[in-house]
Parts: C-alpha cells; sequence; structure tokens
C-alpha cells in the first residue's frame, strides 16, 4: 500500500515543483514584472519582452538542463564506482576544466565559437583530455578497474590543479579573471548555449536509460555481470564517456557547480530505489529543478547583484540533504 | 586645482538633463561588473555631471543585474578596460547579447573607452581624468572611437 502510494507522489510532486520553478523564474527579479506583463512578455511582447523571453526564460531552461547533466552524471558515476561518494568531478573534470580556462587566460585566447569563449572551450576540451588519459592509463594496471581508475583520477586532478595553482601564480593579474569564471554562473546565458547543450544531454539521457538494465548487472560486480552476458568493458567505456561529457559541458556553460551532482542521485534513490533507470531518469529532472530553485535564489538574494550559484547548491543542498538522511535512518530504524 | 574642478562643474550638465550611464569593468568574466554609491568612481562620474545608473547601490563594485540594466537603459555605456583592444573586444562582446540589444547605448553604439591606468589609480591625475571624461562626452561626436 505504502510503495504503490509512492510510485505516483513523486513524480506528481516534482511535476508541480518543477511547474513551480519555472514560472517562479520568469515572474521573479530584480525588476517587477506583475503576471499579466509576464503573460503579455510571452506572447505578444511589450515592454517586459527582452526581460521575460531573453534573459529569464532562457536562464532557467539552462539551470535545468545544467542541473539535469550534473545529476545524471552523478548517478552514472555511483553507479560505476558503486560508491554513494562519487559524484560528476571525482575523475578531475573540474581540475581539467580550471587548468583549460587558466591555459586559455595565459595564452591570451580571445575567439569565440558557436557563442562560447575560449575559455568554455578549452575548460571542454582539456577535461575531456584529462579524464581520457585517467581511463587510458589505469586500464592497464593490475588493481581492480574502479580502484585504479579512482585512483589515477585523484592523482592526475592533483597534477592538473598544481599547473593551475603554477599558472596563476605566474601571471596575478589573470587570477580575479579565472576565479570569476571558475564560480560560474547563469548570469546573461541566452538560448544559443541552450540549444548547443539541449541535443547532447537529451541524447546522453536516451542512451543511459537505453543502458540502464547494463548498469544494474555491473551493481553485482564485474565478474557476476560478465557471467550474465553483460559487456563490461564496452558498457564501462560507455557510461564513462557519457558521464565526462555531461560534466564537461555543465563546467563549460557554467562554472564549477558542486554538489548537485553529489546529493541529487543520492536522495532520489533513496525514493525511487536502486533500479538505475528510474534513478538515472528522475536523478535528471530533481537535477534539473534544483538548479532552477537554486538559481533563482543566486540572483534574487542580493538583488541587483549576484552570488554565485555553487555557494546557494551546497548552502541549501547540505542541510536537506542531512535531513533525508536522518529521516531514511528512522524510517529503517 | 580647484579652478579646473570648478571649470569641470561649469561645462557639466545642470540635474535634470544630466545623462544616464552604465559603467562597467571589462575582462571579468561573463558578468557585468559596475561601480556603486561608495566608489570613487561614482564620485567622479557625479563630479562630471553624469548620472550613474548603479548609484541607489550601496557598495564598491557589484555584478549588475542585466534587468536592471535593461530597465534603466543608460544612454551611454563607459568600458573601463586596460587598452583599446579590450575596448573594442567589449562593444563586440555587448552588441552580441540578445537581451541588451534595446538599450539607447548598445543601440547607438554610445560607448566610451576609459583607460584603465588613468581612472583606477589615486591621485592629482584624477582631475586629469574627470576633465578628459567631460570632453569626451559632452563635446566629441564620434564616440566609438573616443
Amino acid at each position: 500500500m505504502n510503495s504503490q502510494r509512492k510510485t505516483w507522489l513523486f513524480p506528481a510532486g516534482l511535476s508541480l515543483l518543477t511547474a513551480a520553478a519555472f514560472l517562479l523564474s520568469i515572474k521573479i527579479g530584480a525588476v517587477s514584472v506583475s503576471w499579466k506583463e509576464v503573460w503579455a512578455g510571452l506572447f505578444s511582447g511589450g515592454q517586459y519582452r527582452d526581460i521575460i523571453v531573453h534573459l529569464r526564460l532562457p536562464r532557467a531552461i539552462l539551470a535545468y538542463l545544467v542541473g539535469a547533466a550534473l545529476a545524471l552524471s552523478g548517478a552514472i558515476l555511483q553507479g560505476y564506482f558503486r560508491n554513494p561518494l562519487a559524484d560528476p568531478f571525482i575523475l578531475g573534470v573540474s581540475s581539467g576544466a580550471s587548468l583549460g580556462a587558466v591555459l586559455s587566460l595565459e595564452l591570451g585566447l580571445t575567439w569565440t565559437v558557436f557563442g562560447f569563449s575560449s575559455q568554455s572551450w578549452l575548460a571542454f576540451l582539456t577535461s575531456l583530455l584529462l579524464v581520457a588519459s585517467v581511463y587510458l592509463v589505469s586500464e592497464n594496471r593490475r588493481l581492480r578497474q574502479g580502484e585504479s581508475l579512482l585512483l589515477t583520477g585523484i592523482a592526475a586532478g592533483a597534477m592538473a590543479s598544481a599547473l593551475t595553482s603554477f599558472l596563476l601564480f605566474r601571471r596575478a593579474d589573470a587570477y580575479e579573471q579565472a576565479v570569476f569564471w571558475l564560480l560560474g554562473s547563469f548570469s546573461l546565458s541566452g538560448w544559443k548555449e541552450v540549444w548547443l547543450i539541449l541535443p547532447y544531454f537529451l541524447l546522453a539521457l536516451i542512451i543511459s536509460e537505453y543502458f540502464a538494465p547494463e548498469m544494474n548487472l555491473l551493481a553485482l560486480g564485474d565478474e557476476v555481470a560478465q557471467s550474465l552476458g553483460c559487456p563490461v568493458r564496452t558498457t564501462r567505456r560507455l557510461f564513462l564517456f557519457l558521464a565526462t561529457l555531461l560534466a564537461s559541458f555543465s563546467v563549460a556553460v557554467a562554472g564549477i557547480i558542486g554538489f548537485v551532482g553529489l546529493i541529487v542521485p543520492h536522495s532520489v534513490r533513496l525514493i525511487v530505489g536502486p533500479d538505475h533507470r528510474p534513478l538515472f531518469f528522475y536523478s535528471a529532472l530533481t537535477g534539473g529543478t534544483m538548479l532552477v530553485l537554486c538559481d533563482l535564489v543566486a540572483r534574487t538574494a542580493f538583488s541587483p547583484s549576484e552570488i554565485p550559484i555553487g555557494v546557494i547548491t551546497a548552502a541549501l543542498g547540505a542541510p536537506f540533504f542531512i535531513y533525508l538522511l536522518n529521516w531514511q535512518g528512522q524510517k529503517h530504524s | 586645482m580647484k579652478e579646473r574642478i570648478k571649470l569641470i562643474e561649469a561645462r557639466a550638465p545642470q540635474p535634470g538633463l544630466r545623462p544616464k550611464v552604465f559603467l562597467t569593468l571589462y575582462g571579468q568574466g561573463q558578468e557585468l561588473w559596475t561601480c556603486g554609491q561608495n566608489s570613487y568612481l561614482n564620485y567622479l562620474l557625479t563630479r562630471a555631471g553624469l548620472q550613474n545608473v548603479a548609484a541607489d547601490f550601496k557598495g564598491n563594485w557589484l555584478a549588475y543585474n542585466p534587468e536592471k540594466l535593461i530597465a534603466d537603459n543608460p544612454e551611454l555605456i563607459l568600458i573601463l578596460a586596460r587598452n583599446r583592444e579590450d575596448f573594442i573586444q567589449a562593444t563586440k562582446w555587448l552588441e552580441s547579447l540578445t537581451p541588451l540589444r534595446d538599450i539607447a547605448a548598445i543601440k547607438h553604439k554610445n560607448f566610451i573607452f576609459l583607460d584603465e591606468n588613468l581612472f583606477s589609480r589615486f591621485g592629482p591625475r584624477l582631475v586629469d581624468a574627470c576633465e578628459w571624461l567631460v570632453e569626451a562626452v559632452y563635446f566629441t561626436s564620434d564616440r566609438r572611437s573616443s
């Protein structure tokens, strides 16, 4: 009875919350706009059209996509490593991205491709490159693959961070720029970012949903999975690639936003259970909604100035997460 | 020097006729950094007879909300940059932002280059900066290349 009630309660609650998050995001902002003017701005123009259609709406959608991508990436990696502490940045994506951003400043690159700065592109490419080399190095080890990958990832991340610090140390004037870039923000992001990452996100979601049963087998251990007919190596490679791609483009678009990729999949697992198909799906939807709400707080709490969204995700996410863990503990005792 | 300041004030327009300006700092990521009420740059702008749109906000430097900027609709954007190349980059960047396209300053390409070296070092040269600003704002027609 109880479990049946839950099956529709969570999707229904989440849909309502998502709808509310989007409505509030286009209604609330530094400039106050009435519901009537919001309606006019969306459908017929009027004085607030640019604010509603070209500022608030694409920003909310982009926050949703980035939150969904980070949460999905975290869900994949937690399954991959069979470890609830895994998050999108565990293999050095964030250190790789930082290195790329600083490298772009060091080289004085100022070009823009598809509306993205050289910093974003270099951050994206270096993080992909870093994880790829971590994978290649760790593949030949005799250690269990997951552990070897994790340790190599941590070492490579430390190396990238050291290099970043060295470059920043040499050029003090670039420091501020790099810090602002890394803190991340959705300020002034528009439709072009949305259209650029939407297809990759959807593709990654569909592929991971399709191969979710294989991930369930991997949860039993590589040997068992292999004996049950799961192509372990290929599956692992695919999921690692998807998780890295999702994390890298999120960083390239919005900087390093912590905590979403860790707590959302974890919280969702407490609600929908360990099956990876619903887990991937609901992690993505919940991560999206959570980031839309966090972004709303980030841009309105200290209006007209904005605070970095990473501050909000951690400040609001952590207490909620602890509450959820306690609640779960009480239910079992 | 006091006479020079008086002269600046005489050349600046009367309150009510003061142009609305937005001052921004280029090269700090994807944000519109500006100077608030307590900054000396705000003081400098006021002395030059300009109305800083961010003057209502306490503090020194702040990342300005683009929505507010659209609502403020400044006639002139002052860009604090290290050199002219950075300034040109900044104008291109501002013009590329779809949501800001209807702001008067951007629509009419009213941008003025402020040399960071002259404008952000304290000292007697700030009077030079102020004179230079009055000259650039009120007495130069080709804004983009000023």
